[in-house]
């Protein structure tokens, strides 16, 4: 039985055509990596759009922590009760 | 002082409250850099020499493509082939004779960059590449200048206003590495970014309003949406947290 408490994660822009223009999800984890691992779990398509076939984070992927960048390759970060996950592209263009 | 012409010229933000002839002023001493003459300096220039600030330096290293033109508007058919900053050069100065306009074909690079800066009151990031971003960014820092960040992709775009000091810096949020690639757009992206930007800009030096200060702007269009997201400071940041100033 898990334990993992729900969480919200936003998803900007692009993401929104692989959750049908859901903007708010939940997830269920406890850290960056699970949350990952669940929202891909009920948008499968999501996959291949944040992990390389390593299973590294791509690098146009930014996920917040309650506006704090998770960036750690592990995605250990943990998330606290109220956190809010931000998922959306890291763009450079100009 | 203004001058009549100035007065009437400006008319309609002098009009704005708390605006007034003392904000035009601030406007008219002000000397703002631009990163980039592209899709979101084309239009960040125009609003602020239209706006009268008194000095602008845009620095940009590209000629004109004809793949350019559906979103940096300060170019047109004819100068396909011309320096960018050449093609703002015969423009700018017809929409504002009074601006001092100080259009560099140059590459910003880490040994120049200081003197490009150089007393600039501001700096506007209209760039297209991340290593150029975290330049603007070391130097924004080190000299405690502060820096508009915008960027765009297809129909999305973020802006956020960087004070040293007060608010999270560039890499707080944003990852230095990403590999160069060429990004889709379509033009009303960069203009709607690129207005925000402009927006910031004068708010700073006439000192009007609240900035986008830790604050991350995410503009989408295909949904027509605009967005906030707290931003925090990282501790761990290597240009502006706890570690690089122990270093």
């Amino acid at each position: 039985m898990t334990t993992e408490s729900k969480k919200n994660m936003k998803l900007f822009g692009y993401f929104q055509r692989f959750t049908g223009g859901q903007e708010t999800v939940e997830v269920a984890g406890d850290t960056v990596r699970q949350c990952m691992d669940s929202l891909i779990a009920r948008f499968p398509d999501l996959g291949k759009e944040i992990f390389d076939k390593d299973g590294k984070p791509r690098p146009h992927i930014s996920i917040f922590v309650s506006g704090r960048r998770a960036n750690s390759m592990e995605m250990a970060e943990p998330i606290k009760e109220g956190d809010t996950l931000s998922l959306m592209l890291n763009i450079i263009g100009g | 002082m203004l001058n009549q012409a100035e007065r009437e010229r400006y008319d309609r933000q002098i009009f704005i409250p708390d605006f007034g002839e003392a904000g035009q002023e601030k406007l008219k001493l002000a000397k703002v850099f631009i990163a980039g003459n592209g899709g979101l300096g084309c239009p960040i220039a125009l609003y602020l020499a239209a706006a009268g600030v008194g000095t602008l330096r845009i620095v940009d290293n590209g000629s004109v493509e004809l793949s350019n033109l559906n979103r940096q508007i300060l170019h047109w058919t004819e100068d396909v082939g011309r320096r960018k900053v050449d093609s703002t050069l015969a423009k700018l100065p017809r929409l504002n004779p009074g601006v001092k306009l100080d259009a560099l074909y140059d590459t910003i690079t880490e040994k120049n960059i200081a003197a490009l800066v150089d007393d600039s009151d501001l700096i506007i990031d209209a760039m297209d590449n991340m290593p150029v971003r975290f330049l603007l960014n070391r130097t924004a820092l080190a000299r405690k200048i502060p820096y508009i960040y915008g960027a765009v992709y297809g129909f999305e775009g973020r802006a956020t206003t960087i004070i040293p000091g007060r608010t999270v810096c560039l890499g707080c949020f944003c990852q230095e590495y990403l590999p160069p690639a060429k990004f889709p757009v379509v033009g009303a992206t960069p203009a709607v970014i690129a207005a925000i930007q402009a927006t910031e800009d004068i708010k700073y030096i006439v000192g009007l309003g609240d900035l986008l200060a830790n604050r991350l702007l995410i503009y989408d269009g295909l949904r027509m949406q605009f967005a906030e997201m707290a931003l925090a400071p990282d501790p761990d940041c290597a240009y502006c947290g706890s570690r690089a100033a122990a270093k």
